[in-house]
């Protein structure tokens, strides 16, 4: 009850739903056109809400979080280019249905499952959060340190068309994670003499650089055509129609919940999965799979949509991020000197329910913004990207500028921009740095926590790995790392 | 890109994360004997152990680098990237001596025309106001204090 008072009492704040619904607007352009993504979206807020209180930071990020997941699905209805991956999936049936004339009842049920997708997954996190906190409270560092290692295998396995590409960027995160003072007995490391590498790389260029640059790189390196925008003309749906596809969406959005708490699987993944669902579930469609059948799209927009619940409870009661978006969320808990894990929910409350309530304003913005935009959005649309990016450029440099006021900084955007660049082209995915750049501290001062405390027993190895929690996460990171490979032909089999 | 291109890249690559690799192991196993700890409380158990791990992903490259094989052909503004990244690097440079207004109007005005804008009412007014808007924004608002 004191939770949900919480969560109103934000939900009711002027200021916060201002907030909220300034990141909505900006991730409603942000999600929509591509070439620009939510993750480098959040991660320039990260660096311009730097100085701001945490739930006002929060408050914009969820806005662009939730709406910018939802928006990707009008480029892909409209000019058959998804605004962001999570919306591969929607072109498939939402561009046969625009080229039919169709566009606005393909954006309808887009923004209608969107919205009761993100509904779903935040509901979910309310009501498991607090359960998976104590559980994760009899973890032990090991634990600790062998969950942020299955976390990154999984994000490796899965994000990556070769496992060990995968993982070599999550070494690479760690490696660059290591570097400044050691915080257990304070000696530099890898800093070779440059004195502003002592407090260590900081995340918001890092994260800048390696979504926001790296991006625009990628963006100019494939092509600057633009593509061509369908005519939406509005035509009335019954309620009673639209909500047909309601109690099959539930299990969409279970999906999407899933798949959204296994760290680094998200938004393609679930949307896929919920894809397949729909495709063995629904028998007969009208029109059939792949040429404009509505289920398609209920099916994809309400699993990506509630991933976002789904990514968050991982990252909220373990400190493990979910994707990319919650590792940069996690990282505006870090510069605010909040630490996410088991103690968080009792101890920030606050924050969890800036989060919940951020998250439920903002689906409400989505279904208010999504209609009001649905007939304009082809304007937006239409920005060339040769206007676009150097704009974006400008920003990266400024965001990470502003984070600590130094043009080192700014070079060291330029560089994990470079290296982000390079690393998309030879297709080794930025997700697992960012996330191993995140998680490396934690996982260091845990593994040589775990190792003294074991040190001191008869038994190393049974101190080690001797608990039913941590024997059970080893298998876990064995079968991941070991099976590796055949997850990726698994998933390569069902493209 | 040829096959023969592709195969040596991929080699590369993996070459360069097994330097990557015994460099690391080096670095930590000479910074440990100096440190004078003991393993369990070094700062460099974490390093080398990240090293160890690198190894053997190094390795899988290597092999796949050996035994790639097949052509793909992409699309790639070679020329066009090189010119961003290298107006983007001489930005960086140039806003610490111009400051931030300047240098970044001349910045947005190249980039927007070389990347193919053609309308100078678009180029001009983009190149004036944007750098205004964002002073504005973050020295006022958000009490940044730009170059």
């Amino acid at each position: 009850m004191a939770d949900l008072m919480g969560i109103l009492s934000f939900a009711f704040d002027i200021k916060f739903v201002l907030l909220v619904f300034a990141g909505s607007f900006a991730g409603l352009f942000v999600g929509a056109i591509p070439g620009l993504s939510v993750s480098m979206a959040t991660a320039l807020l990260v660096s311009i809400t730097y100085s701001w209180q945490t739930t006002d930071a929060l408050a914009t990020i969820m806005g662009v979080y939730v709406v910018g997941v939802f928006s990707g699905a009008l480029s892909a209805i409209l000019i058959n280019i998804p605004g962001a991956p999570s919306s591969v999936v929607t072109t498939l049936d939402g561009y046969p249905m625009a080229k039919r004339g169709e566009a606005y009842k393909a954006m309808s049920y887009a923004i209608v499952y969107s919205f009761i997708g993100t509904l779903v997954g935040f509901v979910a996190l309310f009501l498991l959060a607090k359960p998976i906190s104590s559980l994760a409270l009899k973890f032990t560092p090991m634990d600790y340190f062998l969950l942020a290692l299955f976390g990154l295998a999984t994000v490796g396995s899965l994000t990556s068309k070769q496992f060990s590409k995968g993982l070599i960027s999550a070494a690479l995160g760690l490696l660059f994670s290591m570097i400044g003072i050691d915080s257990v007995m304070g000696t530099a490391r890898m800093t070779f003499g440059i004195r502003n590498l002592q407090a260590g790389i900081n995340i918001v260029p890092a994260l800048v650089g390696l979504f926001g640059f790296s991006e625009v790189l990628s963006s100019i390196s494939s092509s600057l055509e633009d593509g061509q925008v369908s005519n939406v003309s509005k035509t009335p749906i019954s309620m009673r129609e639209m909500l047909r596809q309601g109690p099959i969406s539930l299990w969409y959005a279970a999906i999407g919940i899933f798949v959204g708490a296994l760290p680094g699987a998200g938004g393609p993944v679930a949307s896929f999965l919920a894809y397949s669902q729909a495709k063995r579930l629904v028998k007969n469609p009208a029109v059939p799979f792949g040429e404009g059948a509505i289920e398609g799209i209920v099916a994809s927009e309400t699993a990506n949509n509630a991933c976002i619940g789904g990514a968050m409870i991982p990252m909220l009661t373990l400190g493990i991020p979910g994707d990319a978006v919650t590792a940069i969320i996690l990282s505006v808990f870090y510069v605010h000197g909040l630490r996410p894990g088991p103690m968080f929910i009792q101890t920030s409350g606050e924050m969890f329910h800036a989060i919940i309530a951020g998250g439920v304003v903002g689906s409400f913005f989505l279904l208010l913004l999504g209609y009001l935009a649905a007939q304009r959005i082809g304007t937006v649309l239409s920005i060339p990207k040769r206007v676009l990016l150097p704009l974006v450029t400008v920003l990266c440099v400024i965001g990470s500028f502003a984070a600590n006021n130094r043009m080192f900084d700014v070079l060291l955007m330029f560089l994990f921009g470079l290296l982000g660049f390079f690393m998309r082209r030879r297709s080794y995915p930025v997700a697992p740095m960012i996330l191993a750049l995140v998680l490396g501290g934690m996982m260091d001062s845990n593994f040589r926590r775990a190792v003294s405390l074991a040190s001191s027993e008869d038994h190393l190895l049974i101190a080690l790995f001797g608990r039913p929690i941590t024997l059970i996460l080893l298998l876990l990171v064995l079968f991941t790392l070991a099976t590796g490979s055949n997850i990726f032909s698994l998933k390569r089999n069902r493209s | 890109m040829t096959k023969q291109k592709k195969r040596s890249m991929t080699l590369y690559e993996g070459l360069v994360f097994f330097l990557l690799s015994c460099c690391l192991s080096v670095y930590s196993l000479v910074h440990h004997a100096q440190a004078e700890v003991v393993w369990k409380q070094s700062p460099y158990l974490f390093p080398l152990l990240v090293s160890f791990f690198l190894l053997p992903l190094s390795l899988s490259v290597i092999k796949q680098g050996l035994g790639e094989c097949g052509q793909t052909k992409e699309q790639f503004q070679g020329r066009t990237t090189l010119v961003m990244i290298c107006s983007v690097a001489l930005y960086i440079v140039f806003m610490g001596y111009l400051g931030f207004i300047v240098s970044t109007s001349i910045f947005i005005m190249f980039t927007i025309r070389y990347l193919g804008e053609k309308r100078w009412v678009v180029s001009i007014s983009l190149a004036l106001l944007f750098p205004l808007v964002l002073y504005w924004l973050f020295a006022t608002l958000l009490h940044v204090m730009l170059p």
